[in-house]
């Protein structure tokens, strides 16, 4: 016994009963309805907002990096050695086929070889700058091609001399279907070459952006002075994190190449992504100092009102931790049921958003900065655990002012009243 | 009321920790909004003086063709006299012509296409800062110069010096030729430009597509960026109607509906830190009105009237509101001037993005009358209604009954 009460007084919280304290603060939360529930749609509010802005920025982050990775960039793009500062055919190589089958026989990799340089378009009417990208349209299911609407076809099979234009470059050059164009591009030796493609299709992306930038035509159609099976690119993408391919691994399978990850190739669109994950607990700490006034002004209260309550259980032989458990522990119902209620709440909103949120009436100012205007909303579960995690820690320490307050009462006093 | 007020400044007094957390969420939400107001409003000055100095200017005059199909053959004539009398309206700051076709530039063996971009480099050298973007060579001081952005040189191997043949075609139909020497290269960060733009004098590019007097654009200066739609209006009474005037706004409407999608998005945000900070001063009402029962109770019973509780309450909760909001809007001018001369950074990696688009690396606040309105205006209304709504349970109060509860 000796022994029970030496450990007991050597371990701080051995001595909290802490069943009865859950049955009192269940019974004091109860009691003050008005207040607690004013309090519990605060806390509701709160996790639901964060919860959907989450899911918001989560969304935008999804559409940011899939619109990087599908902006024929992939998870990783490899090309020449300074391909970068003068992109063109020239700079074509045939890729080292051992390497290739090192690529394939990954798992969760896939890849795509492209030919891809600067090019003029005319058509009847007017001329512009174009990026012309010679594909195999059947490899390219990870990049935009695959997912664009498409009026017309690519070019492919017995008809390979095409192009498919973006809807608003035809608008610009005034030409349609049927009609032909004349591009004009460096071939692979760096002599002009001129050839005249039809139109056999054109597309139309999210945003005007893309439809601009790109033409397609096939890749055979437009390897001109380059070797047998050469690309001016390489572009890869991973599924899943179970094989993860870093820069160094891809330099040792291609030498001598130039190897860049969408982050590197997109560097505004990545530091913005970044941004996006600082904004979610920027906003978690604006909303949770917003709450912690009323939060911690009831508490308070609550303590003052309970004073003689807080004597009494003292004088009946209570412990001080035990008030102290007990106020938090008050605190704490109310966090959980309020981040419960308030993370449902939330996932019903985005939920009923169906997935996305039609922003079309602001497409053009979207467009300006490459977003789509469907907005998607996803919801990670990592994030509703850390909101939840740190709601419940903001509620322990907003509790614990109140709580010590409430320790440092002495009891008799408390008891008379004085 | 004189002793109403009196009474209700004394309530306020008395549970000082309370009233304190309750004043300190109210000036924390005129704070937080306030600040949030001004620095999206300085956000949005920004972007509007960005992309109106960098090359559009605040209004536009053109043929009622051009933004539909800004061709070659859609010309305004008579620009000298139209000049003249744009430059007569008030407020007026600078008027220049500007031409703008696209065209094949060559170099050698390399053609690329192009967009030919002439204007007045003089006179728009103060106005205009895409001229001024230069990373290589100078400004063009002869009409056989040119400046070329900067990947455009590399696509087409070309450096400071070098000779640029461009051929494009007049508004007949026939090719036009123009013989440029680089004078310097261009590099503004925005991809399409460095790879797009050569930048010609304004009389090589007339004289080559065999134009006198005539222009694609007539682009106005004056003003605030804000103030163009007036600005568009008094130039539109000076000139034929068969010119189109548009201000900014018209020709980069995705600016302003970024700026508004913006904005709309902000309203969520204050919305719902109003909402949490009103819940506050709702739940310290409920307290207040649950406390001081027996005291309600005795006023009953001296003869006050439940209007008279309630108005008392409703004083208490503008004494509350109004000390929040005087602390408040005083940390609130006070970070408003700070951010407003030293602005925020935006951090290393995207302050690398903006230096290289020669765009500012911090964000400045702006005093503008929103972000001092919206947070004040609206507590006043929630807390008043906050009080409100607790304090109706005293219409029901039987004196007796309340002076017992509180003893």
């Amino acid at each position: 016994m000796a022994r029970a009460n030496a450990a007991s007084s050597r371990i701080p919280f051995a001595d909290v009963p802490w069943r009865m304290l859950a049955r009192i603060g269940l019974r004091n939360l109860l009691r003050h309805r008005r207040r607690n529930g004013l309090l519990l749609i605060s806390v509701v509010t709160a996790v639901a907002s964060v919860t959907f802005l989450n899911a918001l920025m989560r969304g935008v982050q999804v559409d940011m990096f899939n619109s990087a990775r599908e902006n024929l960039n992939g998870d990783w793009l490899i090309v020449a050695a300074g391909y970068h500062d003068d992109p063109g055919l020239q700079q074509g190589f045939v890729p080292d086929p051992a390497a290739l089958a090192a690529l394939r026989q990954r798992e969760g990799t896939a890849f795509v070889q492209r030919l891809r340089t600067p090019a003029v378009i005319l058509s009847e009417r007017e001329t512009r700058g174009v990026e012309l990208v010679g594909i195999d349209p059947a490899e390219e299911t990870f990049s935009v091609i695959s997912r664009v609407q498409l009026e017309g076809a690519f070019p492919d099979g017995p008809q390979p001399r095409g192009i498919v234009l973006g809807q608003a470059l035809a608008d610009e050059l005034q030409t349609r279907i049927g009609k032909r164009v004349v591009l004009v591009f460096r071939d692979g030796s760096g002599v002009s070459h001129e050839a005249g493609f039809p139109v056999t299709g054109l597309f139309n992306a999210d945003g005007t952006l893309l439809e601009k930038r790109f033409a397609f035509v096939g890749r055979q159609s437009m390897a001109v002075a380059v070797p047998e099976g050469a690309a001016t690119e390489i572009s890869i993408v991973v599924s899943g994190d179970d094989s993860p391919l870093d820069a160094r691994a891809l330099e040792q399978v291609f030498p001598g190449r130039d190897v860049r990850s969408w982050r590197q190739l997109e560097p505004q669109t990545a530091a913005l992504f970044d941004m996006l994950d600082s904004i979610m607990y920027v906003w978690f700490g604006i909303i949770m100092a917003a709450l912690g006034f009323g939060l911690v002004n009831a508490l308070v209260t609550a303590i003052m009102e309970r004073r003689r309550e807080f004597g009494v259980m003292r004088c009946l032989g209570m412990n001080r931790i035990s008030v102290l458990v007990q106020v938090c522990m008050e605190s704490g119902m109310l966090m959980l049921a309020g981040v419960l209620l308030g993370t449902l709440f939330g996932s019903v909103l985005v939920s009923m958003t169906g997935g996305s949120i039609d922003l079309g009436r602001f497409a053009r100012g979207l467009d300006i900065v490459g977003f789509s205007s469907q907005m998607s909303l996803v919801i990670e579960h990592r994030d509703l655990l850390n909101v939840g995690l740190l709601s419940l820690l903001f509620g322990g320490l907003a509790s614990l002012i109140p709580a010590l307050r409430a320790n440092r009462v002495p009891a008799l006093k408390a008891v008379t009243g004085s | 009321m004189n002793t109403l007020l009196a009474i209700g400044i004394r309530n306020v007094n008395r549970n000082r920790r309370r009233s304190g957390l309750t004043v300190a969420g109210i000036a924390f939400a005129i704070w937080l909004v306030g600040v949030s107001a001004a620095l999206q409003d300085g956000s949005y000055r920004l972007q509007r003086q960005t992309a109106t100095d960098l090359m559009t200017g605040h209004v536009q005059l053109s043929h009622p063709e051009w933004p539909a199909r800004p061709g070659v053959e859609q010309l305004i004539s008579d620009v000298a006299r139209l000049t003249q009398r744009i430059e007569g309206v008030p407020g007026i700051e600078a008027v220049f012509p500007r031409m703008q076709f696209f065209g094949m530039a060559a170099v050698a063996e390399n053609s690329v296409a192009v967009q030919v971009l002439g204007l007045e480099f003089s006179r728009e050298e103060g106005h205009t800062t895409l001229i001024r973007r230069i990373s290589e060579g100078r400004t063009p001081t002869a009409v056989d110069e040119a400046l070329i952005g900067a990947a455009l040189a590399r696509n087409l191997d070309a450096h400071v010096g070098d000779e640029v043949a461009i051929l494009a075609s007049d508004p007949s139909g026939a090719m036009a030729a123009m013989s440029v020497r680089i004078s310097g290269l261009l590099q503004t960060g925005v991809a399409d430009l460095d790879r797009l733009f050569v930048l010609v004098p304004y009389a090589a590019a007339a004289d080559s597509l065999g134009m006198q007097d005539q222009a694609h654009l007539l682009v106005v200066r004056g003003g605030r960026p804000e103030t163009s739609p007036d600005l568009a209006a008094c130039i539109r009474s000076e000139v034929p109607q068969s010119i189109l005037v548009r201000p900014w706004q018209a020709v980069m409407p995705e600016i302003e509906e970024a700026i508004e999608l913006d904005r709309l998005g902000g309203y969520p945000f204050y919305g719902v830190i109003l909402f949490l900070v009103t819940f506050s001063v709702a739940n310290t009402f409920v307290m207040v009105v649950f406390e001081r029962i027996r005291e309600f109770g005795m006023l009953r019973s001296l003869g006050m009237q439940p209007l008279g509780i309630i108005g008392l309450l409703q004083i208490e909760s503008m004494v509350l509101w109004l000390a929040g909001a005087v602390v408040g809007l005083l940390l609130l001018v006070i970070s408003v001037s700070v951010m407003a001369t030293v602005g925020i950074p935006l951090g290393e990696r995207l302050e690398a993005t903006l230096t290289q688009m020669y765009m500012p690396t911090r964000i400045y606040a702006a005093f503008s009358p929103r972000a001092f309105l919206i947070a004040p205006l609206v507590l006043l209304f929630t807390t008043q209604l906050a009080a409100f709504l607790p304090a109706l349970r005293i219409r029901h109060i039987q004196p007796a009954h309340a002076m017992r509860m509180g003893a």
